[in-house]
């Protein structure tokens, strides 16, 4: 099987595949000899030739050769709806995205050494946003990669499924995650608590990037994150430490700050943990079991379950509209059902930290009455946040035997 | 069994078309509901092989298909098939799956026309007049069957005139039973005939009405006789009717509340035009469906 993690970013990326053997994901390397596992995140429009591209820092090589057009920061141009112009080059963005998803896959086939067909891919996001995931999902099509074989994915999903897949005695009391880059610093805890028979996993994220803005001065650098640290850590059992980013890399040093995170803790530092992360998460979402028993509560993840009374084959059953612990980009759903005595949906919201239900009741007054068993109706949940659905009703008549009204209701869920 | 029911097969792209009542069905849903209530219309020809490919591959059925095609191999009952799709879809209760299983193990043994007047009677009973006239214009004017005797035309024509009786539309419905008397010489229907004559009379709106009253005992040389007797016993009828009308509980309503207007209760007398303008909207929409 080959089962890919890219971790997608505006200025570099990384790509790793999962290794069967070692049941471990495997970096891709793009430097050799010097191991480099980030490649840049460009392609350049080769002159004179119509399909010629190129990617990475062989695109930036041809670049500075003036052998053709180039076009960084990727992911800003998805953002954009229109044609990128560049020299007297016009493209969509949906295509420069193709090319530069096809030139990381072909590097991870390359290193995989076999021909084998994409069984799974993930691909992680620091900035998860429905814009970029639509541009990427019609990139992917283009590509004839079939959706149920992508899964979308944010950093803090990528950093949970890496510090899950490593032994228990490492996550079982709380990990935490630095991320220090060009932008400043970002820190996540995650806990994992026993909830009726499901470990249920949360997640909370500090954006300190105007705390602790990237800088070369090693010594105010200590001082800002020892503070942070000595704040977040406050009244917390924190068992694991996770550094990533650029900023850890080089002449960091900051000696205070690493004695403290290690004191009485386990610290790992690496540049790869995002795109490793995601490549668990697609290796569990494809074959693996080892979180069957889990409910991801983190960012970007859906953490209310929605479900519905409803009539089966002549019993009563409550149909799970939505699971809590998915993302909610994709989670939206839709079902017929047909309307039997009936004057109003009942939709239950269970939050996953919660016994309790809550009850939202949807009227139906606004469809026309009509005899029982001979309306039908989609219910349709659409997601555009993890805490914000939106649930169309619409009014199908009954086929030929009773017309449609046209009539749909609108109701946004807040979660 | 009320509440939403999940609809657990494929909504079709394409139609299949059900020849015999004229309506494309989508879905195995509209397929029961069909069954259900226009039983009278289904043969034992309805269940075919292009019914059967449709629900296997349109409403990705294979399981229900599979079955279906089994019990027409094994020559199974019409009664046999249509509940196998009842029961697999699960949309009504097993009183009324029960009861359906009796009806259509009747009309089995009838043809298309009696299954057709057998319909438009259930519409008859249940008030849906315009409905029950439809499907008898289907049988008059349709392909006519000539191993159905002329009485059972008669009768199709006199079950007309009911239903536009029902409607208060008694010139129609004279007509009707004019038609019905020259097939099926019943007394029932000449007395039929008579008190929508006298219905016409009373309203005033055919001066013919006092002509066509000495029709009836014209109409037929053989009967002359006899219909005088019956236009004896009709009209005899017809008063006690019209004597008794004051006990009826409709005639009493209104009266109630054309008391109350004449005692000067203001509220209830709104009150109870209101109930009866509501009762008879509702009576008027169910008529007419």
């Amino acid at each position: 099987m080959f089962i890919v993690g890219i971790d997608l970013g505006n200025e570099y990326s990384q790509v790793s595949y999962y290794n069967f053997a070692s049941a471990e994901p495997e970096s891709v390397v793009f430097q050799a000899p010097a191991a480099v596992l980030r490649v840049p995140t460009v392609v350049l429009k080769e002159r004179n030739k119509e399909h010629g591209w190129m990617a990475g820092e062989l695109a930036l090589s041809c670049n500075v050769l003036g052998e053709g057009t180039l076009f960084d920061h990727l992911l800003d141009a998805a953002g954009q709806k229109e044609p990128i112009v560049r020299d007297d080059v016009t493209v969509m963005p949906v295509q420069l995205i193709q090319v530069y998803l096809t030139f990381l896959l072909q590097s991870a086939r390359r290193t995989f050494g076999k021909e084998e067909e994409l069984d799974k891919l993930c691909i992680t996001l620091a900035d998860y946003n429905i814009d970029l995931l639509r541009v990427l999902d019609a990139a992917l099509g283009l590509m004839g990669i079939p959706e149920e074989k992508v899964v979308f994915s944010s950093h803090v999903e990528a950093y949970v499924y890496y510090a899950l897949s490593q032994k228990a005695e490492l996550w079982k009391n709380d990990n935490f995650l630095f991320d220090y880059g060009r932008e400043g610093l970002f820190c996540c805890r995650m806990a994992t608590m026993l909830d009726r028979g499901k470990r249920i996993v949360m997640t909370q994220s500090s954006d300190l990037r105007d705390k602790v803005p990237y800088m070369n001065d090693m010594d105010k650098l200590e001082e800002l994150l020892l503070s942070a640290a000595q704040s977040e850590f406050d009244k917390k059992m924190i068992s694991t430490v996770y550094l990533t980013g650029e900023g850890f890399e080089g002449d960091f040093n900051c000696e205070r700050f690493i004695n403290y995170i290690c004191n009485r803790r386990r610290a790992f530092a690496g540049q790869n943990l995002y795109a490793k992360g995601a490549c668990y998460q697609a290796y569990e979402m494809s074959v693996g079991d080892n979180f069957k028993d889990f409910i991801i509560g983190c960012n970007e993840r859906i953490t209310t379950g929605i479900e519905m009374k409803i009539c089966d084959r002549g019993v009563d059953k409550i149909l799970r509209l939505v699971r809590p612990g998915v993302n909610w980009y994709k989670a939206g759903c839709s079902y017929d059902f047909i309307v039997d005595d009936c004057n109003a949906i009942e939709l239950f919201l269970s939050p996953v930290d919660s016994k309790d239900k809550q009850l939202v009741k949807i009227p139906l007054t606004d469809f026309p009455v009509r005899e029982n068993k001979a309306s039908r109706i989609t219910l349709a949940l659409d997601f555009t946040s993890d805490t914000r659905c939106h649930l169309t009703v619409t009014d199908r008549g009954f086929g030929e035997f009773v017309k449609s009204s046209g009539k749909v209701i609108n109701e946004d869920i807040l979660l | 069994m009320s509440g939403m029911i999940l609809c657990r097969s494929e909504y079709s792209k394409r139609p299949y078309y059900i020849e015999g009542a004229g309506v494309n069905v989508y879905s195995i849903e509209e397929i029961s509901y069909f069954l259900f209530h226009d039983i009278y219309l289904v043969g034992a020809d309805f269940f075919c092989e292009e019914l059967f490919a449709f629900i296997e591959r349109d409403i990705k059925e294979p399981e229900l298909a599979k079955r279906l095609r089994f019990l027409k191999e094994q020559k199974a009952g019409l009664s046999e098939l249509v509940l196998t799709i009842l029961r697999y879809v699960d949309f009504y209760s097993e009183e009324e799956i029960a009861q359906l299983g009796s009806l259509i193990e009747r009309l089995d043994t009838q043809n298309v026309w009696e299954r057709l007047k057998a319909r438009a009677d259930n519409y008859l009973a249940n008030r849906r007049y315009n409905s029950a006239i439809s499907n008898y214009e289907d049988i008059i004017y349709g392909k006519h069957d000539s191993s159905l005797r002329e009485e059972f035309y008669g009768n199709v024509w006199h079950n007309m005139g009911v239903a536009y009786a029902g409607m208060y539309d008694f010139t129609a419905a004279s007509e009707c039973f004019r038609q019905a008397m020259e097939l099926n010489h019943n007394d029932v229907t000449i007395k039929s005939y008579y008190f929508a004559m006298q219905f016409i009379r009373m309203r005033e709106e055919n001066a013919q009405a006092e002509e066509a009253s000495d029709d009836v005992a014209e109409n037929d040389d053989g009967v002359r006789d006899e219909s005088e007797e019956l236009m004896y016993v009709a009209g005899r009828e017809l008063e006690t009717c019209l004597d008794s009308a004051v006990d009826n509980d409709g005639y009493m309503t209104v009266a109630g509340v054309l008391n109350d207007k004449a005692q000067g209760r203001v509220g209830e007398y709104y009150s109870g035009v209101e109930k009866l303008i509501r009762t008879w909207q509702d009576e008027y929409r169910r008529c007419t469906g």
